[in-house]
């Protein structure tokens, strides 16, 4: 498979208002896409989720890195330039109903997106691809004379995802699609994503703090805390046999929906809380928390290594025991 | 899990009404359960179906003028509050149960140090300063707080939103309550806060055979905490039993569907997963049958026609003219199948 996106020591500082201190929200996340790939980014409120996609399609000015779209810099692209970047990731917002203007019918808005961008001809043919994005999202022709407030929250969602389609993307960045969905409705656009992705060929990178959602679209997950990637690797073994402390801790502490499975599961919870992105600790950020902490932890930032094939982990503990295993 | 025995709380028929500019809409539509000591209910449901309104009805018989109870009983240790005087009920509230609200704010004043807006909850119900000053101190340490003593001195924004719950949960500890509801206490908070509260909460517990409501949406937190279950639906409780069995063997098509809807959590098979087509009906919505026919895929025409009793087998109960073994569509099968699969 090819690389289609590649993000390359990505960081991004917020000014503390009236200070001269820093916010690190995104501190050098480096990933890669391959076409047809969902990459999940999983982690807990504030780790950097939502800055990361926002200057994947340029809402948001990168400090430093790169992030490159076939051999196109989209950090460095011009204003025209950016037009067709557009044309090529889309992003998807949490909340269907503050992204979607209430008061044009769903119809009409999707004919402007297509009338923007010259995408087809004619109003007869933008009305033929407007009936055509309902139908790949699941909603009948007779939807597009629908204001937002007529919706339910799934149908929205259906919304911003056929609008993100219209200039027919490669790649999609969800920014937690699901989480402000009922349960029951969650289901529904969970499998509607995974359909489109099978059948347009699309890439995803799909953020959540759900790990359960993570696990069940991805290919590959990253684990992000403070504003870094601490794991790296296949959806499996990042979900169910994670190498890093964190992940660890964030898989016992999501909850499974079955009693019997709980009951097997007294795991201490993770003591103390996220530290200030403004004044992060010395050595590993997540030492203060780490059951594991070493005096080394405290001193020195783990690089972010490859532990097991394909698989990465920034930990120096995580990285001790791999060694062990090499030698003996 | 816990010892069961006389219920602290008993729910019958209750039945609230909100008054709106648009009319009058009836959104706890015949509403009862029993909580025992010791024990802890999950009331569970998707937006709008009830959860809080209930809760609010038991907990402050009158929340606001918009909100009416039209009929029920809520009896808390034997005596009915809704028939009870002003007087009566001031004593419950607070001292007898007291409330967990979602987001910390709605509780805390944010002008008042912390340690004064506990302690005030114990002037209010006629203890000394000095008591109100020990207890402040007890509590702040039993809800795992590191120095209680420069908390109580703190305003409410110098904490975090896992501690502001803390702090929440450590002022409706004050005065001892048999009970506690807790509505929605973890949904804002990330995992691993959660798992800290729910551990707190599951310690006192422990400590001190409190009675606990906790409402959620997440089936996960449920399976947690809950030893009980009741799945509300359009105002209506449509199945209600022991976690367990709840889990493994749903009564009730949407409990069923609302299992089958949520990913595996383990192994390498990640079929599409089930849903219950549609969307959670508008509570103000009146229908002659069951509400949850238009999504139901074991519906017969008798459920379009009246509304299904409440059929009681063993300790459990559901709310559906179909039982079980006369399913034709197929079920998730329970969680443990499906875990297992
Ligand atoms: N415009 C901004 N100005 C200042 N700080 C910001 C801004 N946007 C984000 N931040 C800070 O950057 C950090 C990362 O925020 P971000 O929204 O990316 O996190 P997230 O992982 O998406 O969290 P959530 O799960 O809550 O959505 C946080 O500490 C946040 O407070
Ligand atoms: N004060 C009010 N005025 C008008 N409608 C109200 C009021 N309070 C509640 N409702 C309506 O009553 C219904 C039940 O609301 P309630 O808050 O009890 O639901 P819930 O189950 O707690 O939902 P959620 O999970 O979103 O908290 C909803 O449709 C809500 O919009
Ligand atoms: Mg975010
Ligand atoms: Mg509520």
């Amino acid at each position: 498979m090819s690389t289609i996106l590649k993000v390359d020591d990505l960081t991004k500082d917020y000014p503390v208002r009236g200070s001269d201190r820093v916010v690190h929200a995104v501190k050098g996340v480096s990933f890669e896409l391959k076409r047809g790939e969902t990459l999940g980014i999983v982690g807990e409120s504030g780790c950097g989720k939502s800055t990361t996609a926002r200057m994947l399609v340029r809402l948001e000015e990168a400090t430093g890195g790169r992030i490159l779209l076939g051999d196109q810099d989209i950090t460095a692209a011009s204003r025209r330039e950016l037009r067709d970047v557009r044309r090529r990731i889309q992003m998807v917002f949490q909340d269907p109903y503050a992204s979607l203007n209430p008061r044009q019918p769903v119809g009409r808005m999707l004919d402007e997106v297509l009338k923007v961008h010259r995408l087809a001809e004619g109003a007869q043919g933008r009305q033929e691809r407007v009936r055509e994005l309902l139908s790949m999202v699941g909603l009948p022709a007779t939807y597009a004379s629908r204001y937002p407030h007529e919706m339910s929250g799934g149908q929205r969602q259906r919304i911003g995802i056929a609008r993100a389609l219209a200039v027919e993307p490669e790649i999609l960045i969800l920014d937690e699609p699901v989480s402000a969905l009922d349960v029951s409705v969650q289901a529904e656009v969970m499998n509607l994503l995974t359909g489109l992705r099978d059948r347009l060929g699309l890439s995803y990178v799909f953020i959540s703090h759900d790990l359960g959602m993570v696990r069940h679209i991805s290919d590959r997950i990253a684990v992000m805390y403070l504003g870094r990637i601490v794991e790296w690797g296949p959806w499996q073994t990042v979900s169910d046999e994670p190498l890093h402390p964190y992940t660890q801790a964030l898989q016992a502490a999501v909850p499974i929906a079955d009693p019997d499975a709980e009951a097997h599961r007294e795991v201490a919870p993770l003591r103390g809380e996220i530290p200030d992105p403004a004044n992060p600790p010395l050595g590993c950020d997540f030492s203060p928390r780490c059951p594991l902490v070493q005096p080394v932890c405290r001193e020195t930032e783990p690089e972010l290594l490859e532990l097991l094939p394909r698989h990465l982990a920034a930990c120096h503990v995580a990285a001790g025991r791999r060694t062990e295993r090499v030698s003996s | 899990m816990s010892q069961v025995n006389e219920p602290v709380l008993s729910v019958r028929d209750l039945r609230t009404v909100i008054h709106t500019a648009t009319g009058d809409a009836e959104v706890v539509k015949g509403v009862s359960f029993d909580v025992a000591r010791g024990e802890t209910l999950a009331l569970v449901g998707e937006s709008g179906c009830g959860k809080s309104t209930t809760v609010l009805s038991v907990m402050d018989l009158h929340p606001r003028p918009t909100v009416e109870i039209t009929g029920g009983q809520v009896v808390f240790e034997g005596v009915d509050l809704v028939k009870a005087t002003e007087q009566q009920r001031r004593s419950v509230r607070g001292a007898g149960m007291a409330m967990v609200y979602q987001d910390p704010m709605t509780s805390l004043n944010p002008l008042m140090r912390v340690g004064d807006q506990i302690g005030e909850v114990v002037l209010a119900h006629g203890g000394s300063a000095e008591e109100a000053r020990r207890r402040v101190g007890e509590v702040l340490e039993q809800v795992g707080i590191a120095d209680p003593g420069r908390a109580a001195r703190a305003y409410p924004h110098e904490f975090s939103g896992g501690m502001r719950q803390r702090v929440v949960i450590a002022m409706a500890l004050a005065m001892r309550p048999r009970l506690l509801i807790a509505d929605e206490p973890t949904t804002a908070l990330d995992v691993t806060i959660q798992q800290q509260i729910i551990a707190l909460v599951r310690q006192l517990q422990a400590d001190n055979g409190m009675a606990v409501i906790w409402i959620t949406h997440d089936l996960g937190v449920v399976a947690r905490v809950a030893d009980r279950i009741a799945i509300m639906y359009s105002g209506h409780i449509v199945e209600e039993g022991p976690s367990r069995r709840v889990f493994s063997r749903p009564e009730h098509p949407y409990t069923d569907g609302l299992i089958a809807s949520i990913p595996r959590p383990t192994g390498s098979e990640r079929p599409p997963l089930r849903l219950i087509p549609g969307s959670p009906p508008d509570p103000s919505h009146v229908f002659a049958g069951c509400p949850f026919v238009p999504r139901c895929p074991q519906a017969v025409d008798l459920c379009s026609e009246q509304l299904p009793p409440i059929t009681e087998r063993g300790s459990s109960s559901a709310r559906c003219w179909v039982p079980p073994e006369k399913w034709t569509a197929p079920r998730s099968g329970g969680v443990s199948q499906q875990v297992a699969q």
